[in-house]
Order: C-alpha cells, then sequence, then structure tokens
C-alpha cells in the first residue's frame, strides 16, 4: 500500500504545484439525497476512497470526471477533482457512505 | 515565420453517460498550442441542432495546466456544415509532456447511437529545431551528388504545405 500523502507531495512537486494548505474533507451521505456539489475552485479534492463507493457513482468535475466500475471499485489511486464537482449516486443505492477527499489549497 | 501543425484526439463513445479517459504526447517538435477545436466527427444522427452531446477537459504539460473545458454539438442531418474556426489557446508547450483529459458524454439514453468526437490542436513548431535537422540531413546527403527527379518534387509539395500552414496536415 502506498502512502497518499507521500504521493500528493512528490506529484505536485513534479507538477510545479506549490501546497499552501493540505487536510481532509469528508461529504456525508444522506439517505434520500443522490445529488451533492461541492466548490472547488483554485484548489484540489483528491478522492481517497473510491473502494468504498457504490457501483455506478459518478464525480464530475471540471478538470475530471469518474464512474466507479466494477473494475475501479478496488483501486488504490488518487483521483483528483477540481472546480464544481457534482457527485452522484446511482439512484438504486442503499449504501450511504461518506466520501473521503484529500483537500489541497494550491499556492 | 512558424510552422502550424495540428493534433488530433480521436476517441470513441460507445455508451451513454460514458467517461473516456485519454492521454496524448504531443511532438516535442511542438513549441505552442495556440488553438483548439472539439467537433463531431460521425454518428449522431439528428433533425435538429444539438449544443451539447458532451464535453471535453483537457491538461496540458503533464497536468501542470488546466487549460480546456470545451462542449461538443452535434450538426443537424440536412445541414452538415461545420464551422472551421478555432478558438484561442495559449499553452506554452513543455517537450515530450502529456496533454491527459477526459471527454463525457450527455446524450441522453434514448436513441443513442455510437459515435466518435474530436479534440484538435493547433499549435506552432519550433522551426530553429527542425532547420538544424534540415541542415544535418544535408551534410550528411552532401557526398551524394545524384539529385532525383521524383525527390525535387516531393520537397516542393513540402514547401507548399509550408506557405499554406492552415491545412490539417499532422495527426497523433
Amino acid at each position: 500500500m502506498f502512502d497518499h500523502l507521500i504521493h500528493i507531495h512528490q506529484q505536485f512537486k513534479q507538477r510545479l504545484i506549490g501546497i499552501e494548505l493540505q487536510r481532509f474533507k469528508n461529504v456525508v451521505n444522506k439517505p434520500g439525497t443522490f445529488r451533492y456539489e461541492i466548490e472547488a475552485y483554485n484548489e484540489y479534492l483528491l478522492l481517497t476512497n473510491s473502494f468504498a463507493l457504490p457501483i455506478g457513482t459518478r464525480i464530475i468535475s471540471d478538470t475530471n470526471a469518474l464512474e466507479i466500475l466494477t473494475s475501479q471499485n478496488g483501486l488504490e489511486g488518487l483521483e483528483e477533482f477540481s472546480g464544481l464537482v457534482a457527485i452522484e449516486l446511482p439512484a438504486n443505492t442503499q449504501e450511504y457512505p461518506n466520501i473521503e477527499f484529500i483537500q489541497i489549497v494550491k499556492v | 515565420m512558424a510552422a502550424i501543425r495540428y493534433n488530433i484526439i480521436r476517441l470513441s463513445v460507445e455508451r451513454p453517460g460514458q467517461i473516456v479517459r485519454f492521454q496524448h504526447k504531443i511532438p516535442s517538435n511542438l513549441r505552442r498550442c495556440t488553438g483548439f477545436k472539439a467537433v463531431h466527427v460521425r454518428g449522431v444522427q439528428t433533425d435538429l441542432y444539438i449544443p451539447e452531446i458532451g464535453w471535453f477537459t483537457a491538461s496540458f504539460n503533464s497536468l501542470k495546466e488546466e487549460a480546456i473545458v470545451v462542449p461538443v454539438s452535434a450538426q443537424a442531418f440536412s445541414n452538415p456544415e461545420v464551422s472551421h474556426e478555432f478558438q484561442t489557446l495559449d499553452v506554452e508547450l513543455m517537450p515530450s509532456q502529456l496533454v491527459v483529459g477526459v471527454y463525457v458524454d450527455t446524450m441522453t439514453a434514448i436513441g443513442f447511437n455510437p459515435y466518435v468526437v474530436s479534440l484538435y490542436f493547433r499549435c506552432t513548431e519550433n522551426v530553429s529545431v527542425r532547420t538544424e535537422l534540415v541542415k544535418i540531413t544535408q551534410s550528411k546527403n552532401q557526398d551524394c551528388s545524384c539529385i532525383d527527379e521524383d525527390d525535387l518534387e516531393i520537397n516542393e509539395e513540402q514547401d507548399s504545405e509550408e506557405l499554406n500552414p492552415d491545412q490539417l496536415c499532422s495527426t497523433i
């Protein structure tokens, strides 16, 4: 298992992006709510628990889009989102896990 | 004068709502991207103009620069004219870096047909590097004094391409 925080620092260094702030951010799911929007302008949200999300969950932002498929369910990699981030849970889901991100505010 | 070269990223969309990821290496002789255009190539058949069938997002220089979020429209079957204008872009390209992005389909599932979309980049070439390469090639070929007439014709074609750089001449 790789260390998320080391990976983030190495990758942002490669991309010449300075980090002003790094912290955890959770989106708490409520039963019956299937769509959430988070603003992440001028910052990055790195999804850390894709494995816990229901199959069919879609996360769509201005810079990236992800659909949780069976094949992606077991991945450890971090997906990065920025801008307006929309989270759509599948309509027939019975699971409402918290969605966990590492928030990176760039310099 | 900088020569203009075009890069094309072509993607197939097979199902409604599909997210298609791409990463594309731009040739290292290209120095700057000055324009882009996102177009529907084939597959969507519609009687009415659809302003958005999906959208592209792309970042340049291996995720260092986020530059593009652009919708893709579909022309009506009866009016297939497509604008050839490029939208302005101004990205300095670092050598041997990736363009990374996604295409997100936003069509409804009703009557969905697989289709193809393209993202064109208009870039300028580093002419000095190319000139150097030509010089090196010429100096290597100096010993050979036999010039074939066919070669001359090919050279003339290349020159005319440089004089008219707006041709779509290079692919992935």
